[in-house]
């Protein structure tokens, strides 16, 4: 299940990067219609070869241009964005993060480097909370220049996935763009490199502490369709389920935490007594190996 | 004597949520906002890049 995980991560990330046309042409970006749809994941629209939109760039635009719509008397209050975000939280919630996040995936390649690996202390999973509701929604609509104009400031300040995929490869293939580098680029590129050799130590630490499109899937922890379920007459609290946990999650003690990603691995790899189990609106549809229940077991 | 295992009840709150969202992702298009994601998303976002 792992390999197929990985593949379908592999296919999410090229198809959420599949025009390649930049190489050929030189246009700076991919401007056909598809790029109405917003990816799932985290995937920067200004990557030369997004074949989609950024849910969170696209929330940040829109309301940072809301006084200019609402004197224009239109009303675009983001709800096409966040519509579109929570119809894929209600159904998936955080499987997304763990199936379908170029980012995500990006992280746990570096994970794979061989070092000592560390924990990611619990408090820092509230930071994330703080850049959804401040850098995404509040700071975009409330802080404004002289026209009236807010700024997208997660992606200004903060994302390490713009950086990547967009700011290196556009001053890359934009000459003319470098001389307009500053103490802004040298920030996000800090970030970035900051977060790359986390990666290396700690399993997805930005998914954990910082990503506001998790903080937000992760608001579906108890009303989402896809969802793994903890059969507690089934479950010998063995903790066997602790440390294949790349998100840190116990879920023997919180099945339904919001960090869980879905990605089978404490049903598939760690649980003997078919204690976890996928559920699909309420309805099991697969679990993992089923031993023998835990009293031939030989539990106490 | 065997008891028959409970019947699984299809869960109503995820679909809940989902049609709220759904509904809101609807008065989305009608107003118009999916013409105004494409034209931010086919600019280049010097934000994003870090130099804007």
């Amino acid at each position: 299940m792992e390999t197929i995980r990985k593949w379908v991560q592999v296919i999410f990330t090229l198809l959420s990067n599949g025009s390649w046309n930049f190489l050929v042409t030189g246009a700076p970006l991919y401007q056909g219609p598809l790029k109405v749809l917003c990816a799932p994941g985290l995937n920067c629209y200004s990557c030369p070869a997004a074949t989609t939109s950024c849910a969170l760039g696209s929330l940040q635009q829109l309301l940072g241009s809301l006084r200019f719509s609402l004197d224009s008397g239109q009303y675009y209050f983001g709800l096409y964005v966040v519509g579109g975000m929570g119809v894929l939280g209600a159904m998936f919630g955080r499987l997304i993060c763990g199936w379908l996040c170029p980012f995500g995936l990006f992280q746990e390649l570096l994970h794979k480097i061989p070092s000592r690996k560390f924990g990611v202390p619990r408090g820092l999973r509230y930071l994330k909370y703080g850049f959804l509701a401040f850098f995404v929604i509040l700071l975009p609509l409330l802080v404004v220049d002289e026209f009236g104009a807010g700024s997208p400031w997660f992606c200004k300040y903060i994302c390490p996935a713009g950086t990547l995929e967009a700011g290196i490869p556009l001053l890359l293939l934009q000459p003319g763009l470098r001389q307009s580098v500053g103490l802004l680029f040298l920030n996000k590129l800090f970030i970035m490199l900051a977060f790359i050799v986390w990666s290396i130590y700690a399993s997805r630490p930005f998914c954990r502490t910082s990503c506001p499109l998790g903080a937000f899937y992760a608001l579906f922890k108890n009303a989402r369709l896809v969802k793994l379920r903890l059969d507690a007459s089934r479950c010998t609290n063995c903790k066997a389920c602790h440390p294949v946990c790349p998100m840190g999650v116990k879920f023997n003690e919180s099945p339904d935490d919001g960090e869980c990603i879905t990605c089978l691995a404490c049903m598939n790899q760690a649980c003997k007594f078919g204690a976890i189990s996928l559920e699909v609106g309420g309805v099991p549809v697969g679990g993992g190996v089923v031993a023998p229940a835990p009293a031939a077991a030989g539990r106490e | 004597m065997s008891r028959k295992p409970p019947r699984q009840r299809p869960a109503r709150k995820p679909l809940l949520v989902l049609l709220v969202f759904l509904l809101l992702w609807l008065i989305g298009i009608a107003g118009g906002e999916p013409q105004r994601v494409l034209e931010q998303a086919i600019r280049i976002c010097f934000s994003c890049i870090g130099i804007g």
